[in-house]
């Protein structure tokens, strides 16, 4: 694959280059020397002054800036670069001849400083690429000899907002935070695809107006981004710093406009403020909790699948953590038989022999197959029910949501042998209409995407401690965001999404575990009752082949207003 | 319940609670009404060795020791493996009721228990959770514990016990 600064495939699909430390090197050497890019003329009051600062932690840092964006630096002279948020200025400095640098927020008002130490290499980040930072809290020794005590310091405060940012290079950015230590964006620009990715955060609040917020794009690029945002007047000063898709050094600073989108309710205690529930006591420098993913997962071959497939495959057959708190399967479909005609295909046919057996046939060809099933009622004649369709190559499963009141079906087919883990779930919807006795024609009308959904965050509490929030951030983005038991969402990530609306306030929606576990799960979402059931299809090395149940009560925890961003094909 | 469950100082204090609940013993009135005295007394006693017999098995059972010695049979006690903590309910009164032959008798009670899932499956969101720290949730619940038990020549010993 040719290398591309901004791939045109999902980032978790993009094979990022393991640079070395050295090629990391070489690449900073020059911009070291130089300073970082940006259209905006530097603050040059700087010039001539030494900024002391005395950190909790890193001990007394000294830079000393001279004119024409020059810095000197633990002995070594480079380019910084400044620019000023109101009564914060943001200096940001690679030093020569190594892979480290500096961004610093000084609060010039109070000469309270919060330090961002960067580094590429050596850890704790698993490859050089991958930025990694520690955050020091202190203030500039101004020569008085007082320390003040307050320092700035990690927040939740931003926890549930979120922003739509325009820098001055013109790129675009949906910056959602519906974690204290993890954030979800949108680049409306330089990615194609809508697509939503999450990155671990950190959030500090400067002043009532002022936070520093700094994400990495671990996992994938590797990439810092970082600014200090000002939320009464939504502007930004940033900073951004790694290598692209195409390994181009990004080093450039900028300012920003933001929109306000909306906020989402927080789940801590009242009057609980405490902002680092992941923190890792005596860890690392730089160490924190970087979910990643596609390292725990299973990775398995065609041949591997239809091994665990013979062997180990359940359907309903055993208790699911998902759906701990999941309302009772219905019964109600037993005695029925209809068939459902995708648009395009296949004709599902179907004979409910009881509560939890039916018969499936596709296209009328060869003889009726026996099935497993569980169905669900989420509301008067309309159900969700799921089977696997045992003698496909692709080990294939049904999830379909039919309106018998209506005669509209919805199916999230699930497949397994994608081009990427045979394993993985892949998925396609679709779109049909139910024929049987008693069950009305819809004509050529059909359930259709909804962006009902968009910008909407439900919390869902599955079992006893097992929680969960979804984010539907794009029109085809799921994210999930884990919370802590004090109620501080924490690790997050996310897949492909799709929504379907099936009646008002009844939504059929899913969620794909790309390159992370590879289940697909759905759900249909009852905005009546604030529950949903669902099945989750899942293969696995030691859980095989699954159907399973999901259902959780619901709480809406609020809705961004992001639809004018993705327009409409 | 297996030899490994944990619990802590806080649910052994919620036991010694349990001991505290008011019992209504229900002695069945012809025992009592043909020999006065004896009867009374053998069902004093039978009353005093049950209640011993029950904060000594329940203690035990907080603590995640064996309770073999206050059991009729090896499967007398069956209980959720992810059980942590029997504590009594001190809004309710505990009912026990001894046979007409005293050689039987059951208790039931209101009472706390505590559970403690562990997640060990491979879900996502048990894995993130894993990830989180958070390897494991308790959690409280009302249920009724349900004992019966039996006379035998070593005394009273639990014939059944069980959470509803």
């Amino acid at each position: 694959m040719a290398l591309q600064a901004y791939p045109d495939v999902p980032l978790f699909r993009y094979d990022f280059t393991n640079l070395s430390e050295a090629q990391v090197a070489s690449k900073l050497t020059g911009p070291a020397k130089d300073g970082p890019a940006g259209k905006p003329a530097f603050d040059d009051g700087l010039a001539g002054k030494t900024l002391k600062i005395v950190t909790d932690g890193a001990g007394t840092l000294s830079w000393a800036f001279a004119p024409g964006g020059r810095v000197t630096f633990d002995g070594k002279e480079g380019g910084y670069g400044a620019l000023t948020q109101g009564h914060v200025t943001l200096i940001a400095h690679l030093i020569p001849g190594t892979t480290k640098g500096y961004a610093i927020a000084w609060d010039r008002d109070s000469n309270l400083a919060t330090v961002f130490e960067l580094w590429f290499g050596g850890g704790p980040a698993p490859t050089a690429r991958e930025i990694n930072r520690a955050v020091w809290f202190g203030y500039v020794d101004d020569g008085s000899g007082e320390a003040p005590e307050e320092r700035h310091a990690p927040t939740l405060r931003m926890e549930g907002r979120g922003y739509a940012w325009t820098e001055d290079t013109g790129m675009r950015t949906i910056e959602y935070f519906p974690s204290v230590t993890y954030t979800h964006f949108v680049e409306l620009d330089r990615l194609k695809g809508n697509r939503g990715y999450s990155a671990p955060a950190d959030y500090i609040q400067l002043t009532e107006d002022l936070y520093a917020f700094a994400r990495v794009e671990a996992e994938f690029s590797g990439m810092l981004h970082l600014y200090v945002l000002d939320a009464n007047r939504l502007e930004q000063t940033g900073l951004r710093l790694g290598f692209n898709g195409a390994d181009e050094l990004e080093y450039y600073m900028f300012h920003g406009t933001g929109e306000w989108l909306g906020q989402l309710a927080r789940f801590e205690k009242l009057g609980d403020f405490s902002a680092e529930p992941l923190k890792i006591e005596d860890g690392k420098k730089g160490e924190r909790r970087i979910y990643r993913p596609l390292a725990t997962m299973d990775k398995m071959t065609p041949a591997e699948v239809d091994a665990v497939v013979a062997e180990n495959t359940h359907v309903f057959d055993r208790p699911s953590p998902m759906a701990g708190n999941g309302t009772e399967p219905s019964g109600a479909l037993a005695g029925k038989a209809f068939a459902i005609e995708y648009d395009g295909g296949p004709r599902m046919e179907y004979r409910f022999a009881s509560a939890d057996q039916l018969q499936w046939r596709k296209d009328g060809a060869g003889a009726w197959t026996d099935a497993r099933y569980n169905a669900w009622e989420m509301m008067p004649g309309a159900f969700i029910f799921g089977h696997l369709l045992q003698g496909e190559p692709n080990h294939d499963g049904h999830i379909a949501v039919v309106d018998l009141d209506a005669g509209l079906a919805t199916a999230y087919h699930g497949f397994l042998n994608t081009p990427y883990f045979a394993n993985e779930a892949g998925a396609e919807t679709l779109f049909g209409k139910i024929v049987g006795e008693g069950i009305p024609d819809p004509g050529s009308k059909r359930h259709e995407r909804t962006r009902d959904l968009l910008g909407r965050a439900f919390t869902w509490e599955y079992s006893p401690g097992l929680n969960s929030m979804h984010l539907y951030s794009t029109p085809t983005t799921t994210s999930w965001i884990i919370p802590t038991p004090d109620g501080h969402f924490g690790t997050e990530w996310s897949g492909s999404g799709d929504f379907v609306k099936i009646r008002d306030q009844l939504y059929f929606a899913r969620w794909q575990e790309e390159a992370c576990n590879g289940t697909l799960g759905t759900i249909l979402i009852n905005m009546r009752t604030m529950h949903d059931a669902g099945i989750g299809y899942h293969c696995g090395k030691n859980g095989g082949l699954s159907m399973s149940a999901v259902g959780a009560p619901a709480r809406h925890a609020g809705k961004f207003d992001v639809d004018k961003f993705f327009p409409k094909a | 319940m297996s030899n490994s469950t944990a619990t802590d100082r806080r649910s052994f204090l919620k036991t010694g609670a349990l001991v505290a609940a008011p019992i209504a013993a229900i002695a069945p009135a012809a025992a009592l009404a043909d020999d006065g005295s004896r009867a009374k007394l053998a069902r004093l006693e039978d009353r005093q060795a049950i209640e011993k017999l029950h904060r000594s098995a329940l203690r035990r059972l907080n603590g995640g020791g064996d309770c073999g010695e206050f059991l009729a049979s090896a499967d007398a006690v069956k209980l959720d493996p992810r059980l942590r903590g029997i504590a009594a309910d001190q809004g309710s009164e505990a009912v026990l009721e001894i046979a007409e032959d005293g050689l039987s008798a059951s208790y039931r009670h209101k009472c706390r228990v505590e559970l403690e899932t562990e997640f060990t499956g491979h879900s996502t969101i048990e894995q993130m959770a894993r990830f989180q720290g958070q390897g494991s949730h308790r959690h409280g619940e009302q249920r009724l514990l349900e004992t019966d038990y039996v006379k035998n020549k070593d005394g009273w010993r639990i014939a059944r016990l069980r959470l509803a």
